[in-house]
């Protein structure tokens, strides 16, 4: 029998026990509720387990990938005396060269941007409570290629413009989409839907540029509208770094009202989460990780689609976040190792890889989410 | 326990609005209306399709802002008090809000605690028996590990109610609780917030399109027509059968209730024959 945990006292429902048998049923009656309660707290409690058990796995897997993408990345061979020195910065000749001044910047870089584009996803999807509302869907990767390829096409001989016409090409994107969506507020419907009409403008601005390259420069910029972490310096890596750093504070910080905001609009609101401010600063913090990420590394496909969902998907009481930020590390990472080692079609930009990993994980994912709502 | 703040009754608790107009656009909904909720009763504002409840019951809760006018919340103008604050004071229950996917009852529920959090603070015991006393009201101890999307429509209402229960909040505001409920689940969510309302002296306000468990569970009526009051007061007093007509613009016999003697609603449509007692009058 479900003994009544439902109503509390003073609702009159149970008589007041006034004989011993009465005594000790109104005893029984308090000790279930209180071994109810007991049971609750444990469950409340309990299951946070699974979360630390997946975030261990994927640090592990992350150290090991770290590991396999300096051992294994490119054709030199090293001996294995003088990769620790160079690991540090501290070897010699052709050790120094290959580990600290190449491989170590592009497998940390990798895994950084890979957070970062993890990070972002994740931001716009809680935010605009849809998994396709992503940085790189709704125009940032599109904005920051007419830069790239702008630069590549019209100015070839300028390296470093590179970034920096990508982050203007980004930011352009963003605020035209935030201004073009703007009505009082931010609509997050709006925010898609123009997202991805602009994006298609951008895109035949971007193809429009390349009919004017010469052959090289075609090269050039179709290779970093695919995106790749090959040529990484220590410069980037370092911004990649100060960007994560940013990102955990940030989610930090967010932390709360974005799981108040999943509730919707008015819920959020209702429990005291200011939801337009929210809105705004999680929208400009996740554009500007996802634009200056792009600056470094080049748009790498789907990673910011996909990594929030699976990390959902993989562990519903999360800690979510933290998932999607290794996931995203680990499938850069695990993208870049096979676009340097995988035989027959190796080396090819990394980005190249996270579709071809990326692309069926969603479609998968998407479909069993269609199939298994409502 | 935790709840002792919210039982004893403050005397300077009071929600009101103040000749407040709220519109959407172009449309004005409610043209200066003024309202005081009695404190620790349960109100329901009833009305057509379209008259505004909805809108004056997010007005008071804070959703909307009104064009003019000001809603006042134990004195102070609701606007201008601190977001976190007012969510201490006032729990507001959208009409069928959504689940993220896959979240547990007890990871919702939990979320009521929100207003009491603050930032990098942990999970602290006051918090979690506010949670276990919100399940335990509601009758859903047993669905604690349960995810959300896999319960009935009744159970999942319960655990909205919960997660609005350990806001733990004076004033609990809610927009068509029993909508989409079969009329057992609308007796049982009914029946809880009456429980809640006698045991915690919690003030209710609800929007409802069912006069009859209006007049059954609500202590004060507020009968709305296109933004205007056009009457408030007592069930008994408040819903007869001239109302009904200037309200919903039918006829109705409205008669003692056998059993509760709450006035019982009888709408009438134009093929049945017309009361006999109104057509001498």
């Amino acid at each position: 029998m479900t003994v009544s945990v439902g109503l509390g006292p003073g609702t009159g429902r149970i008589p007041p026990p006034s004989d011993a048998a009465g005594t000790t049923r109104e005893m029984t009656r308090e000790l279930t509720r209180e071994t109810t309660r007991a049971a609750m707290r444990a469950t409340l409690r309990a299951d946070r387990r699974q979360g630390v058990l997946a975030v261990s796995v994927l640090v592990v897997m992350l150290v090991g990938a770290l590991a396999a993408s300096i051992l294994l990345g490119g054709s030199a061979r090293i001996a294995w005396g003088d990769i620790p020195p160079a690991l540090v910065g501290r070897g010699r000749g052709l050790a120094q060269y290959v580990i600290f001044e190449t491989r170590l910047p592009r497998a940390l870089g990798a895994a950084l941007g890979g957070a970062t584009f993890g990070l972002a996803g994740l931001f716009y999807q809680r935010v605009i409570r849809n998994p396709l509302a992503t940085p790189d869907i709704i125009g940032i990767s599109s904005g920051a290629s007419v830069g790239a390829v702008a630069v590549i096409v019209l100015t070839p001989s300028a390296g470093l413009g590179i970034p920096l016409a990508s982050l203007l090409g980004a930011t352009v994107m963003i605020a035209l989409v935030g201004l073009l969506s703007w009505r009082g507020g931010l609509d997050s419907y709006r925010v898609i839907l123009i997202g991805i009409g602009m994006s298609a403008v951008a895109s035949a601005i971007t193809s429009y540029l390349m009919t004017l390259a010469s052959l090289k420069g075609t090269e050039a910029a179709t290779r970093w509208s695919i995106g790749s972490v090959a040529g990484l310096t220590w410069p980037e890596v370092g911004l990649l770094c100060g960007l994560v750093l940013f990102g955990a504070v940030a989610a930090s910080v967010f932390s709360r009202g974005l799981g108040a905001l999943s509730l919707g609009d008015d819920v959020a609101a209702g429990l005291g989460t200011r939801v337009g401010a929210l809105r705004i600063a999680v929208l400009v913090v996740g554009a500007a990780l996802a634009a200056l990420t792009t600056s470094a590394v080049g748009p790498i496909a789907f990673v910011s689609l996909i990594c929030g969902p699976i990390a959902t998907r993989l562990v519903p009481r999360g800690p979510h976040t933290v998932l999607t930020v290794l996931l995203g590390a680990l499938l850069v990472l695990g993208a870049d190792i096979l676009a340097q080692n995988a035989p027959l079609i190796s080396p090819v930009p990394t980005g190249v890889l996270t579709s071809i990993l990326g692309a069926p994980i969603f479609i998968w994912l998407m479909v069993r989410n269609r199939t298994g709502a409502n | 326990m935790t709840q002792t703040d919210t039982l004893t009754v403050d005397p300077q608790q009071e929600l009101r609005a103040e000749a407040i107009s709220v519109g959407y656009g172009d449309h004005l909904v409610i043209p200066a209306l003024s309202l005081e909720v009695a404190t620790g009763a349960v109100t329901a504002l009833i009305g057509p399709n379209g008259c505004g409840k909805s809108t004056l019951l997010r007005t008071l809760a804070r959703l909307l802002s009104p064009r003019s006018g000001t809603v006042l919340l134990d004195g102070h103008d609701i606007h201008r008090l601190p977001t976190k604050q007012v969510a201490r004071r006032l729990g507001i229950l959208p009409q069928s809000p959504l689940a993220p996917e896959s979240i547990t009852v007890g990871d919702l529920v939990w979320r009521g605690r929100h207003p009491h959090q603050r930032l990098g603070q942990r999970r602290s015991t006051v918090d979690e028996e506010a949670v276990l006393d919100a399940l335990e009201a509601t009758g859903c101890a047993e669905l604690v590990d349960r995810r959300v999307d896999s319960l009935s429509g009744g159970q999942r209402q319960r655990v909205w109610i919960s997660m609005a229960l350990a806001q733990q909040t004076p004033y609990l505001l809610l927009d068509e609780p029993t909508t989409f409920l079969d009329i057992a689940h609308q007796l049982e969510v009914l029946d809880l917030l009456i429980d809640l309302n006698q045991s915690r002296g919690t003030t209710i306000v609800l929007v409802s399109h069912d006069l009859n468990q209006a007049a059954r569970y609500a202590d004060v009526v507020v009968a709305m027509a296109q933004g205007r009051i056009l009457g408030q007061g007592h069930p008994g007093e408040v819903i007869t059968a001239e109302l009904v007509s200037q309200v919903y613009g039918i006829t109705a016999e409205v008669m003692p209730h056998p059993v509760t003697g709450h006035p019982l609603v009888l709408p009438l449509g134009r093929h049945d024959p017309r009361p006999a007692a109104r057509d001498d009058t």
